[in-house]
């Protein structure tokens, strides 16, 4: 609640007063969703349709393949995260204290990377099947029947790998939250441990599997790289086809406008996984989790279940890079590695400074004013990341494009100066594109750090003498020093990790990690490329120690438990 | 110096009216009080004191110096106000130290001022704990601190929001008397909102009373409790017996007897409240006073114990007595010290006048 502001007069009418916060935070807010507006805008225009030729030749196609994959990533993932995140947080059995932060690792490296180093273990030449052709004496194709991992199947097996750590964090904080009272009571009540799980934990817990699930839909949809390189024909793969091969920026623009329905639909799903969620927050009473010992069989399955997705997730294809990068650091240096470096950390920092300067704006901006039209804007300008990247690529390409267009006009009609291209096919518009797709993750967390200081907080510093400003500066900041940095490290690590909007946004001949990855990868020269692939991974690392950190905080009693559960190493 | 006034103040949240035409002074160096029921919009009223909300309708000052007014057309921001406030749940800054809390408010310290809080530290039994973070403080400890730090800019006056609501029954007492003492040493004019009688009476030099947005009356403690303007204010300090009745020969007839009612022309509807330590007892039949039990008088009427429950330093009595239509009427009486008849003993009870308040039907 805003503490002065825009109030309703009592009686007399209204008023309001329109000051610069207010008008500041909406205008921020305004400027990160005009890319959305773009797309939409430019779908609705009547023009050059494929609409058309679209929908008699791969739409069909497009909305089956998305679906299918959708649902069978959605249902991996589910079954992975919450399977696993169950075990550790209520069982006892070897091992768990390091896979409650280990099944957090497969998060560290992008489903692309994933997808390209199992193809290269997997297809025909790779090792695999050479082995068994060896050992089995095949000779040709025609021998025996192996899966094929340029597939749908492929696809979603790889997805399921690097993004079942979202439902087994968000389960994971939900099973920790939960109150032990409710589940002991249904205990008492003449239920089993396995009956009350499924009768109370998992029904607790489903506003958080649902939020888990919609993250995991989000990235699903937003992948470029797996699809691109398996060539599965979904959505995201169809608008790079429609731009880069048929030219038509129109004809992407209304494939991603139907995206862009697709993503409704998620955001909906989150949207009332979050509201659900304060109701289903039980007690704030913490007291140690229960902690079944398994024991022989059990558990030898409880820890090879959770083994399983690290090892196939992060172990083996950390160890394929690591090989590759032994053998072959010095073709990916002489491919001017150390510039594509530069570039990915360059790029990555000023986004990551940029997004987190105008999510500190819009939270405090929210705060201070509050007010329906400011949590509306802002809310709008945070759906940025539920946005697949290639459709946000043409929402940000089409404003810079019409901007350069009219300065160039105008500068052109009153000096008679030709100014060309300033923005558009620089990489300024990849920073655009950056904190466009990513101001959800800083003005997220940056918020909820705010939350911290009470409304009261901010009403003592002023009755002590301090402005607007200086409480800014004197309270919030340093409460939020932490949140901040938290928020910067998040911000640069998935933009070091992007690759769709990159793709797209990126000047000619200019490369980040991601894109040479990609580029060289398609190109079957992973070994070539595995120093770079490794480095993206490391940076990935970064998020992954600050997540299990959190967590293991997140529950007052539970590090105090005698088994030390949750203490992170 | 002059006090702090609050004149003609009307305020909205959303359409929702919360504070009505309330007007209050403060008077310079002394202690007033803002008592009333929760949500009744006292809250509000320190906040539009301090600047926290802009003013709608009416007027601040202190002295002669407007520090805002109606409509928002003036308002002198809250840091420029040299009004303190100390919150509720004290507010205090979780990443500084209690000594950096204290002089958060000390834009340019001068010596003396750092002096100041490092006594003023010493003198709440807290020296050992100027390098302590408030997450380590107890509730007590807490409320010195935001106490101290509300003074510490030495501001012209200071708002107080139930700074004793969250400490436990015996360290509020404490520490509304070390409080207490504090503000009467600085002599600094104080405005504390409360929805606690027993508080507002012990700290109070002026008490305004305050519900559903309107300040119904406001006096020295004393006029508050024998010459209660309304049946809110009259019920305000603990348990009542209401009657309803005619007046008739300028009394109103009670289950408790006629009893005068000055001012209300015969005829009127009338409503009567009896607070529970205004009905005296007497055991019938006996001479002897039980403790806090008076001989029967003039007007004694009889009841008989429904029940009797020991409250401690004094007792509570459920007695029924005969209605005006013959029916039983329930009565409260508070005694001081045990008295503890048998359930269906008969006692006599008569009226303490200066407890009685009767005001008109309207």
């Amino acid at each position: 609640m805003g503490l002065v502001g825009t109030r309703f007069g009592g009686g007399a009418g209204t008023f309001r007063r329109i000051d610069g916060w207010t008008l500041g935070t909406v205008l921020v807010a305004l400027a990160a969703s005009i890319p959305i507006f773009a797309v939409i805008g430019l779908a609705l225009t009547p023009g050059e349709s494929v609409w058309g030729h679209l929908a008699s030749t791969v739409l069909p196609l497009y909305i089956r393949t998305t679906l299918l994959l959708m649902a069978g990533v959605g249902l991996g993932t589910l079954v992975i995260g919450a399977g696993t995140a169950w075990l550790v947080t209520m069982c006892r059995f070897p091992g768990r204290r390091i896979f409650e932060w280990a099944l957090l690792l497969p998060m560290a490296i992008p489903a692309y990377v994933v997808a390209y180093v199992y193809t290269d273990l997997l297809e025909y030449a790779g090792p695999v099947q050479g082995a068994l052709r060896a050992s089995l004496g095949w000779t040709t194709k025609g021998d025996y029947w192996f899966p094929e991992i340029r597939s749908l199947g492929g696809a979603i097996a790889v997805m399921t790998l690097a993004f079942y750590p979202y439902v087994y964090l968000l389960s994971r904080v939900a099973f920790l939250e939960q109150s032990v009272c409710v589940f002991e009571v249904s205990r008492t009540l003449g239920h089993g441990p396995w009956r009350s799980a499924f009768r109370i934990a998992l029904p607790l817990a489903r506003p958080a599997l649902v939020i888990g699930l919609s993250l995991v839909l989000m990235e699903t949809l937003n992948d470029f790289g797996t699809v691109d390189y398996f060539a599965v024909a979904t959505f995201t793969a169809g608008i790079f086809d429609v731009w880069l091969n048929m030219n038509s920026v129109s004809g992407a623009a209304q494939l991603a406008s139907v995206l862009l329905l697709f993503v409704l639909v998620v955001v909906y799903l989150e949207r009332r996984g979050r509201r659900g969620r304060r109701y289903h927050h039980t007690s704030a009473r913490y007291r140690a989790l229960p902690g079944y010992p398994l024991r022989g069989g059990s558990a030898a399955l409880a820890s090879l279940a959770c083994l399983a997705p690290v090892v196939l997730g992060f172990a083996v294809p950390a160890g394929v890079l690591g090989r590759y990068a032994l053998t072959h650091y010095a073709d990916t240096l002489e491919a001017d590695f150390l510039t594509y470096t530069a570039n990915s950390l360059g790029l990555s920092s000023m986004a990551a400074v940029i997004t987190v300067a105008v999510g500190i704006f819009m939270a405090y901006g929210a705060r201070l004013r509050g007010g329906p039209v400011v949590t509306a804007a802002t809310r709008f300008a945070s759906l940025g990341y539920a946005v697949p990247g290639a459709v946000l690529a043409i929402g940000v390409v089409l404003p810079t494009a019409w901007l350069d267009n009219t300065v160039d006009a105008v500068l052109d009609s009153v000096f008679g100066i030709s100014t060309g291209l300033l923005l558009s096919g620089s990489v300024f518009v990849i920073i655009i594109g950056y904190v466009v797709r990513f101001l959800a993750l800083s003005f997220g967390t940056i918020e909820a750090s705010l939350s911290k200081v009470t409304a009261s907080m901010d009403g003592a510093a002023r009755t002590l003498g301090a402005g607007p400003a200086a409480t800014l500066r004197r309270v919030h900041l340093p409460v939020m020093r932490g949140s901040v940095l938290t928020a910067a490290i998040l911000v640069f690590v998935d933009c070091m990790k992007e690759l769709p909007m990159t793709v797209i946004l990126r000047p000619f001949d200019f490369h980040t990690l991601a894109t040479f990855v990609h580029q060289y990868a398609s190109d079957e020269l992973l070994a070539e490329s595995s120093l770079a692939a490794l480095t993206i991974v490391a940076s990935g690392i970064l998020p992954v120690v600050l997540l299990s950190r959190t967590i293991g905080r997140s529950r007052p009693g539970h590090t105090g438990a005698p088994d030390g559960a949750g203490a992170t190493p | 110096m002059k006090g702090l006034s609050l004149t003609g103040i009307t305020h909205a949240y959303g359409g929702r009216t919360v504070v009505l035409d309330a007007s209050l002074g403060v008077p310079a160096g002394k202690m007033t009080c803002l008592l009333g029921p929760s949500g009744c919009g006292k809250t509000t009223l320190l906040r539009i004191a301090a600047g926290l909300e802009i003013v709608q309708h009416g007027r601040v000052a202190i002295g002669e110096r407007v520090l805002a007014d109606g409509d928002g057309r003036r308002h002198v921001p809250p840091e420029e106000r040299g009004i303190g406030l100390m919150f509720q749940d004290h507010a205090l800054f979780p990443h500084l130290t209690v000594f950096e809390n204290i002089t958060f408010g000390l834009s340019d310290p001068a010596p003396g001022r750092l002096q100041w809080a490092r006594e003023a530290l010493a003198g709440a039994d807290m020296a050992g704990f100027a390098d302590a973070y408030p997450h380590t403080l107890s509730g007590g400890q807490q409320q010195r601190v935001a106490l101290l730090r509300a003074l510490a800019p030495e501001p012209r006056v200071l708002l107080l929001d139930e700074p004793f609501s969250d400490l436990d029954v015996n360290l509020r007492l404490q520490v509304r008397e070390e409080t207490l003492g504090l503000l009467k040493e600085t002599g600094v004019t104080t405005l504390m909102v409360t929805h606690n009688p027993e508080e507002a009476m012990f700290m109070a030099d002026h008490i305004a009373v305050m519900n559903e947005g309107r300040i119904i009356q406001a006096g020295i403690p004393m006029e508050i409790y024998f010459r209660p303007m309304d049946r809110f204010v009259a019920a305000l300090f603990g348990q009542v017996n209401r009657f309803a009745g005619v007046v008739e020969g300028g009394r109103v007839h009670t289950p408790v007897g006629g009893l005068a009612a000055p001012g209300l022309a015969d005829g009127r509807q009338a409503h009567v409240l009896v607070r529970a330590e205004g009905l005296r007892l007497a055991v019938a039949g006996t001479n002897g006073p039980s403790a806090g039990a008076r001989t029967p008088e003039r007007n004694a009427t009889p009841a008989r114990v429904i029940s009797a429950h020991l409250l401690g330093r004094s007792s509570h009595i459920h007695l029924g007595a005969a209605g005006p239509d013959g029916a039983e009427v329930v009565l409260h009486a508070h005694v001081p010290g045990v008295f503890l008849p048998e359930t269906g003993t008969l006692v006599s009870v008569s009226v303490d006048e200066r407890q009685v308040f009767v005001f008109a039907d309207d």
